[in-house]
């Protein structure tokens, strides 16, 4: 019986020596990849971001905000920081991973709509997050949303059960090989394209709008954030809200629910003189369609237009 | 419990250390606990079953102790028709009883005459297929004085539901199994090796194989009239070691985990894709219901023996029941059917134990022949397996339809995370596994076994289908 439980032992042991190193050469080999979504990651967790203005949001920041414009306007370093497909649950955590590392920003810019406030029920775009995982704040993050991660720290390799083929990338990458996977510029991601009716988009939410018990759901989604909004000026951090343009057809589709977390956030900023509501959801932007790649996303026409106006809001308030 | 979950994971070995480090020394808490275990695994799925087992149990100990005791031919007749009639109904209403009340209103349906159908609402409990085979073998032996019944109620009661293989088999026969309850086990340090070994290789089998293939089964069966031949194609193919990979790996762990509790298991699966005909096939493919069906059915019909028209009849007989036993629908009987006409000529012709020696023997590549010969048989079990994955006969029909008509042979893409060039070298390594073992009945067990089994479990890590948690289809039946 000894002689079986240290062979057993031995196979662990083995197994997790083996795992363990294709694991960290991976891991590096991702790390060590600049022309990628990495290089981004790699600076957030290494501290070299360090931005004055923080941008924060899902995909509609990603695409809507040119941080470019805004350090030429306002000579000022700004980065943004959006995550793609991701409410503000997750868009916290990726704050709180910029937060450990890089200087405190003088003013967090936090888009927002109605899916924003909607919490993830899933993790979009998982390869990115492959080589910082055993990161304290990214995998209790994590956790609460996909449980499988609470158990990627114990079992190596097992967080590239999903992406495999990041994990042969990372292995050929450690070793000299170079991969581009969408580049950006300081965390913006221009889009060249003409406007496509988004019609599932625009369906999905015309039963969202329609169902009122989503109403909750949004409502709970505007609190948890305003505690967010005040860890951030407990920090002295100025808290700019920015609704970004959305195209009519949208617009008229959220008309039930928007009014309602619309006011929250203008009362809330009202009453705190250190937080701002911009809302740009019915700027002449809107009515353009030339502006737009779908019914919820500014193409690079539109965003570079949107940046300007946002560059002279942004003025405004630092001169204040 | 699945084999396949966390739960099993720390379930295991727990009895483990309570079997070999508590319970060591007392053969009756020994097996007394083996039970307590075996409910439990099984009542983990559904505690309301197991009332089931143990009715199973207690019929079949007592009609046992019965006929032991009983001399007149006639009563001990009675007695098994008891036995028999008990378990089949069972099995009968639980499994069967929806079919009959649907088949009996579509046939009158096509008749003219309009009939509601109101099927019932029943759960099938899990592995009743399986245990219900395992207590009729244990009352026919004794019927047939092939063995001496058991006193011991806990003995007899272990052997039904032995949670190794009490879900999804192997069927094991009374003679092979009782018998090791009685006796006391003594670790051994080679079989339980053998035994991490299979389980691992199971496993592998299981989430790697098996899963793997089955996201690709269930969008292309779902879908097949949107699919081309190409698709349609690997979609049999990727059902092929779906099928064989989920319930292989099942067997394999449970003969795995019986070992580590000093049990030895019938062998269920003998590489059965590298058959050179159908007749190899079904000695090599689910032996332990194979031989069942053969010694509690068809040799009493008669066997081979016998006119040209009994033997057509009984090879019929035979695979459509064995079809039937797999499911309540009409293409598991279609399935049966289809194999009893590929087995059919190789009987009448005298051909069918051909091939009974171990393939390409002594050499390590197969000769032309034998290739040729493999893959005919993999295409026939393919265009089979189509009858046994769709959910009725005209949706294999028009699968099948569709595969020759379409010819268009253009890569359709799925949606499925997996790669289709990454799933194809998973099956060439597994196969490729396989064919260096097929001698052998634990893969991977020899020379550098560490190796191989830390490679085995880093691609089961990797690979392994961890997202969507799949039972095994085997429980179904």
């Amino acid at each position: 019986m000894r002689v079986f439980i240290l062979y057993i032992l031995k196979i662990l042991l083995v197994l997790w020596l083996f795992a363990a190193g294709l694991q960290y050469i991976s891991d590096r080999g991702l790390m060590r990849n600049e022309v990628s979504t990495y290089r981004e990651w790699n600076r957030i967790v290494r501290g070299q971001l360090n931005a004055d203005i923080l941008i924060l949001g899902s995909s509609r920041a990603y695409v809507s905000y040119d941080p470019k414009i805004l350090q030429k306007g306002l000579e000022l370093n700004a980065y943004n920081l959006s995550l793609n497909a991701a409410p503000y649950n997750l868009q916290k955590i990726k704050y709180e991973l910029y937060k450990q590392s890089n200087k405190t920003s003088k003013m967090v810019v936090q888009n927002v709509d109605l899916t924003h406030f909607l919490e993830a029920q899933y993790i979009p775009d998982e390869f990115q997050f492959i080589p910082y995982i055993n990161n304290a704040i990214l995998q209790e993050g994590l956790s609460v949303i996909d449980e499988n991660y609470s158990l990627y720290p114990f079992v190596p390799l097992l967080k590239y059960n999903k992406f495999n083929e990041y994990l042969l990338k990372g292995i050929r990458s450690f070793f000299g090989k170079k991969y581009s996977i969408k580049p950006s510029y300081d965390g913006y991601y221009p889009r060249e394209q003409n406007f496509q009716r988004d019609s599932i988009n625009i369906e999905r939410f015309k039963r969202l709008n329609t169902d009122a018990s989503n109403a909750q759901a949004y409502m709970k989604g505007v609190s948890e954030s305003i505690t967010f909004y005040e860890q951030l000026r407990k920090d002295n951090i100025k808290v700019v809200l920015i609704w970004a343009p959305e195209y009519k057809e949208r617009l008229q589709v959220i008309s039930n629910l928007k009014p309602m977390v619309h006011d929250k956030l203008l009362e809330y900023a009202t009453h705190h003189d250190t937080v701002y509501f911009l809302d740009f959801s019915e700027d002449t932007i809107s009515m353009n369609k030339d502006y737009f790649y779908d019914s919820f996303h500014l193409n690079k026409n539109g965003a570079e237009k949107f940046s300007k106006k946002v560059n002279t809001e942004i003025k405004k308030i630092l001169n204040k | 419990m699945f084999f396949n979950s966390l739960t099993f994971a720390a379930f295991l070995p727990i009895v483990f250390i309570l079997y070999w480090f508590v319970f060591k020394r007392h053969l009756k808490s020994q097996n007394l606990l083996v039970l307590v275990a075996s409910y439990v695994f099984y009542g983990w799925w559904d505690y309301r079953f197991l009332s089931l087992i143990i009715l199973s149990t207690i019929v079949d100990y007592f009609v046992g102790l019965a006929l032991q005791k009983q001399q007149d031919t006639k009563k001990r007749k009675w007695l098994l028709a008891c036995s028999l009639v008990f378990n089949l109904s069972l099995l009968g209403f639980f499994k069967y009883a929806n079919f009959f009340i649907e088949s009996w209103v579509d046939a009158w349906q096509m008749l003219g005459v309009e009939m509601q159908s109101s099927s019932l609402q029943i759960i099938l409990p899990v592995g009743i297929s399986f245990y219900t085979f395992q207590t009729l073998s244990y009352t026919i032996d004794v019927y047939r004085k092939k063995m001496e019944p058991t006193s011991s109620f806990v003995q007899f009661a272990t052997y039904v539901a032995f949670f190794p293989q009490l879900v999804a088999g192997p069927i094991e026969r009374a003679s092979h199994l009782l018998p090791q309850f009685k006796i006391p086990r003594t670790f051994n340090f080679e079989t339980a090796k053998s035994g991490v070994h299979l389980i691992i290789w199971g496993l592998f089998q299981k989430v790697v194989i098996a899963d793997s293939c089955a996201t690709y089964v269930n969008a292309i069966f779902t879908n097949y009239e949107g699919m081309n031949s190409l698709t349609l194609l690997l979609g049999a193919v990727y059902f092929a070691f779906q099928i064989y990979g989920d319930f292989a790996g099942y067997s394999n762990i449970a003969i795995g985990v019986a070992r580590l509790l000093g049990f030895d298991l019938m062998r269920n699966f003998n590489y059965p894709y590298f058959s050179r005909d159908i007749a190899e096939f079904w000695r090599r493919w689910h032996i332990s219901l194979s031989t069942w069906f053969r010694d509690y059915l068809y040799i009493p019909l008669g066997g081979s023996k016998g006119s040209k028209t009994q033997q057509i009849r009984n090879v019929f007989v035979i695979f459509i029941v064995s079809g039937f036993w797999h499911g309540a629908n009409w293409t598991f009987v279609a399935w049966g059917a289809l194999n009893a006409l590929y087995f059919l000529p190789l009987l009448l012709l005298k051909q069918n134990r051909n091939n009974i020696d171990i393939v390409a023997g002594g050499r390590f590549f197969p000769s032309i022949k034998e290739i040729f010969q493999i893959g005919s048989t993999f295409v026939l079990t393919c265009l089979a397996w189509v009858f046994f994955r769709s959910s009725s006969i005209t949706d294999s029909l028009a699968y099948l339809e569709r595969l020759f008509t379409n010819l268009e042979f253009k890569k359709q893409y799925l949606n499925i995370e997996r790669y289709s060039v990454e799933m194809l070298l998973l099956i060439a390594f597994f196969l490729g596994v396989e064919w260096v073992y097929r001698q052998r009945e634990t893969p991977l067990y020899g020379k550098f076994d560490m190796v191989k089994i830390v490679i085995v479990l880093l691609m089961i890590i990797v690979f392994g289908v961890f997202s969507e948690h799949q039972s095994f289809i085997y429980f179904q039946f």
